[in-house]
């Protein structure tokens, strides 16, 4: 699994460094723009073509069947129930490319989420560092040591009852900062982004050894096996992209676009959707 | 192709499992698939929602608005109906009905006959079908709703011209360089007079849906929905006009009905054009055309065409499904069209025949349906559709570019079209009147009806017994349809089978023109002896009378034709007496028959306001006799009388007397002798409107 990240995050890496230096809503577009375009030919070629075509048709057929018979109660609503059966059919058809799809959709995005899902943290900017114990023990046994440009902020506040001991840190320079976790003689290490960059790759959480928690955090390898600590966390501040003077999530961005670029195409690309 | 389940249920197992164990995935899962089903299907729920609510507030509105239509008028009185069905079989005849009924062929026409009635059906005079189905639409005779044949002539030039329609560019352009901007849709009106039934029960909030009646292009705005039938043109603004390409190495050009195009292969590939109708934004910019290319494949006896960005493959004998075609006359503009290519065969030689280009109906260049959405609205649920109005090619069959099972085919394919329409209407037409017309009796019998009689001459040189029982099976099939309707139809509803005529056969023509000639009524010209096609060559300055349609005399009468000559008043009458005298009992000199039974003065046998446009007589044939084919086309040849020898085998341009319709219905007819006008005077009766004054019909119930 671990290789399996590093080459995707490779492969990611690799894509976004040429839009790194421009603006995250202008690369979030063209990203966005390519996947629409990637999903609307798999929709063409993973689904029904033919029968999708027949049922919009049909759906057309039932709307205008509600203009035609105006003077009809009862044709009106069979239209009706028509419509949302033929809707309910059309899902059907749906479902085959969406399935298809979602397993690598779903990885291309965990991906774009360590890019889009949170913004390095700017020098002088504080955010909270969180780690939380594998078993039980003495929070206060556990200490943070913060290299050269970073230093923490106040004293650690512990959680006996979650297990987790969360420090303030403030960056005063650029760079790739290391922060070391020591507990009962043993160490584990975290990086922290600073960048005043548009864009970097972020990760903002070193996962346990878990499959699903590797899957979802492909930034960096887990933590090993005999780790004193479950998860590290770093509370980076969340990205916002604007489209059009609207400051939204990255995936509703990524939503509109990718569908409006597909919807765009799907003529040219002869696609029924 | 159905794909395998076993990779389709894997992935959907993983994808739950995936979802259930890693939520975060299926939270990220916002890409283009999300947008589609919203797009796609959430809005169509939303819109559903608000059409859903739309309907209920404004119901008691339009309760309201349907009250007042109702009140409007003189009222309507209650009667047993709620809903007549009509349905019309183009041509069915009486004598073949009741020989196959005996035969106990047609079981749910004999259950019919028993529970309500089965009659002939006097049809219109002349009995052509644009002039039947107008007396069936409007319970008039020719005289009041102006229609006499398909074609009139154009008094100013002698022209043929449509006599149910006038189709024109629009009435203003603008003018830039080289292209003519409409300024306006094209204009298209109807030439026929008088209401239609489904008029005057709109009148009283009555509900009509009317399917591909003949005579109903354009179509007129009533409180119901139209498809137009017969006399709908097609993309070129014709009757139908096919395309055959052939590599025969025939000359190109017209046939009667279509155009042939010389094609030649290099290294199995064939480029050519696809002809559409004229440019109509470029002053003379002639024909629209599309690239169209065809590559054979010897290896599997099949060939791949590419026309209009679509890419499809034939075999020998096989049709296309309809292949939409988009012409681009410039400044944006299309004009869309469908046809059926049929590949005829690959060797010895090639040849390619397409149909004529119909009018889309998803996207009609000229309304073929009121309201304009209606043929959208079918096309959406049904499919491409045929809409031209003679849309079974019997002009291909009968000029050889298909032969007879590529005919059959076609009809049958416009047939089930028609079925599927009919009974979607039916279903949405619970109440008022759904009237559907079949034409594939009419064309079939047309074509097929030598094979009834071994001894006509059109039997030469073509195949007779494998066709023997082609217009039984025809009847067979009517009887089928009609079996499914008796199963959906209530006690409720009034159902009437009709046909507009019957048919006979046609072995021998006349050129009436040729006649005309010979007995000192028409000239031609110096130094001709036969003249071209449309009475090119006739010397008007000496002609005193000329034919032209299928029974249509015309006096060249001064004052009303361009270079008329006889006077009206006394001269008119004795001209057309003496010519009706001359005609009548007119016997083939070849077979010794009586060719003509009997001639009809217009002026005299009619009484209504549309009698002076009218031809001045009307010409009623034995059976076995019709129009010469030359004679249709305003030829003069030679000779008078000649064999039939084309497929074109059945007719019933005669004497009406002898090729009168059917009437089937589920009620006791209680009339003698009914004819067509007196159905119209039937359905509104039976949805309890009061007949006009103008009707010349009687009810039937």
């Amino acid at each position: 699994m671990e290789l399996f990240n590093r080459t995707l995050s490779l492969a990611t890496d690799l894509v976004m460094a040429p839009l790194e230096r421009i603006s995250p809503s202008t690369s979030l577009l063209l990203l966005s723009s390519a996947l629409g375009l990637l999903f609307l030919l798999v929709f063409r070629l993973t689904s029904n073509q033919d029968a999708i075509g027949r049922l919009r048709r049909r759906m057309g057929a039932h709307l205008l069947e509600f203009r035609l018979f105006q003077h009809s109660l009862g044709i009106q609503w069979s239209a009706l129930s028509r419509m949302l059966l033929a809707n309910l059919i059309y899902l059907k058809y749906v479902a085959r490319p969406l399935l298809v799809m979602l397993v690598p959709l779903g990885l291309v995005l965990i991906q774009l989420d360590q890019w889009y899902g949170y913004r390095p943290l700017k020098p002088d900017e504080t955010a909270l560092v969180s780690l939380k114990l594998s078993g039980a023990g003495d929070l206060t046994m556990v200490r943070l040591q913060t290299g050269d440009g970073l230093e923490p902020v106040g004293r650690p506040l512990r959680s006996p009852h979650s297990g987790e001991v969360n420090w303030s840190v403030r960056p005063q320079r650029q760079g790739n900062l290391l922060m070391t976790f020591l507990f009962e003689g043993r160490q584990l290490q975290k990086r922290i982004v600073i960048s005043n960059q548009a864009l970097a790759r972020v990760s903002a959480v070193t996962p346990s050894r878990n499959f699903w928690d590797v899957l979802q955090h492909p930034g960096e390898p887990p933590l090993p096996p005999d780790s004193f600590a479950e998860r590290i966390s770093v509370d980076y501040p969340a990205r916002r992209i604007d489209l059009l003077g609207w400051e939204t999530h990255w995936l509703v961005f990524l939503l509109i676009v990718s569908t409006l670029a597909a919807l765009a195409f799907k003529r040219l690309l002869r696609v029924q959707i | 192709m159905t794909r395998k389940p076993e990779i389709l249920w894997p992935t959907i197992a993983w994808a739950l499992f995936l979802g259930i164990a890693c939520p975060l995935s299926l939270q990220a899962y916002i890409g283009p698939g999300a947008g589609f089903a919203f797009v796609s299907s959430f809005l169509v729920l939303l819109l559903a929602v608000l059409l859903a609510g739309f309907s209920l507030l404004s119901w008691p509105l339009r309760l309201l608005a349907g009250l007042f239509f109702k009140r409007k008028g003189k009222g309507r009185q209650k009667t047993d109906f709620s809903r007549v069905v009509v349905v019309g079989f183009d041509g069915m005849d009486p004598k073949l009905a009741e020989g196959f009924m005996k035969e106990g062929l047609l079981p749910n026409f004999q259950r019919l006959k028993e529970r309500g009635g089965f009659t002939a059906l006097a049809t219109s005079d002349p009995a052509i079908s644009p002039v039947a189905w107008s007396s069936f639409t409007t319970g008039v005779d020719a005289s009041h709703h102006n229609i006499y044949d398909f074609l009139t002539r154009d008094p100013c030039t002698y022209a043929p011209i449509l006599s149910s329609a006038q189709i024109g560019a629009a009435s203003r352009v603008f003018s830039v360089g080289k292209y003519l901007i409409p300024l306006g849709k094209p204009r298209a009106s109807l030439k026929q007079k008088s209401k239609p039934f489904w008029k005057i029960l709109g009148e009283r909030g009555i509900f009509s849906s009317i399917i591909r009646v003949p005579v109903t292009f354009p179509p007129e705005k009533f409180h119901g929905v139209l498809l137009s039938g017969m006399c709908t043109p097609d993309l070129k603004g014709s009757q139908g006009t096919f395309s055959l390409y052939t590599s025969n190495g025939d000359p190109s050009g017209s046939a009667l009905g279509g155009t042939r195009y010389p094609v030649s292969l290099s290294h199995n590939r064939i480029r050519t054009a696809l002809h559409g109708p004229e440019n109509p934004l470029i002053r003379d910019g002639g024909e629209l055309t599309l690239p169209m290319e065809i590559r054979l494949d010897p290896s599997r006896d099949r060939v791949r065409i590419t026309v209009s960005d679509q890419e499809f493959e034939l075999q020998p004998g096989s049709y296309s499904p309809w292949i939409r075609v988009v012409f681009r006359p410039g400044l944006g503009m299309k004009i869309h069209g469908i046809c059926l290519f049929h590949l005829n065969r690959t060797s010895p030689h090639f040849e390619l025949y397409v149909s004529p280009i119909h009018i889309d109906p998803e996207h009609p260049s000229l309304p073929i349906s009121h309201p304009f959405i209606y043929s959208v609205y079918l096309a959406k649920l049904i499919g491409p559709y045929g809409t031209l109005g003679l849309a079974e090619d019997t002009w291909a069959l009968n000029e050889g570019a298909i032969d007879e099972e590529a005919f059959l085919k076609q009809a049958y394919l416009l047939y089930e079209e028609r079925e599927k329409m009919f009974f979607n209407v039916l279903e949405r037409t619970p109440k008022g009147v759904c009237a559907c017309v079949f034409d594939t009796t009419d064309r079939v019998q047309h074509m097929f009806f030598r094979c009834l009689d071994p001894d006509h001459p059109s039997n030469r040189g073509k195949e007779t017994e494998k066709y023997r029982n082609v217009i039984r099976d025809l009847y067979i099939r009517m009887d089928r349809l009609l079996g499914r309707l008796l199963q959906v139809i209530d006690d409720k509803t009034l159902l009437l089978v009709i046909s507009d005529h019957g048919f006979t056969q046609f072995k021998r023509g006349l050129n009436l023109n040729t006649w005309l000639r010979d007995n000192g009524y028409l000239f031609l010209k110096e130094g001709r002896s036969e003249s071209g096609d449309w009475l090119q060559g006739v010397d008007w300055e000496r002609t005193r009378a000329f034919a032209l349609g299928l029974t249509g005399v015309f006096i060249n009468r001064k004052g009303r034709e361009a270079k008329g000559i006889v006077e009206e008043g006394e001269p008119l009458a004795a001209l057309r007496m003496e010519i009706s005298r001359k005609l009548t009992g007119l016997v083939d000199p070849e077979t010794g028959q009586t060719a003509i039974r009997r001639v009809v003065e217009t002026e005299t046998a009619f009484s209504g306001p549309y009698t002076y446009e009218a031809p001045d007589l009307l010409v009623g044939y034995n059976a076995g006799y019709r129009t010469s084919w030359a004679g249709a086309m305003g030829r003069v040849t030679r000779s008078q009388f000649e064999d039939n020898t084309r497929h074109w085998s059945g007719d019933h341009c005669v004497d009406p007397v002898l090729v009168p319709g059917i009437l089937f219905s589920n009620r006791k007819i209680q009339r003698e002798n009914p004819g067509l006008t007196d159905i119209a005077p039937t359905v509104l009766k039976a949805l309890g409107v009061e007949q006009p004054g103008h009707m010349k019909g009687r009810p039937l119930i």
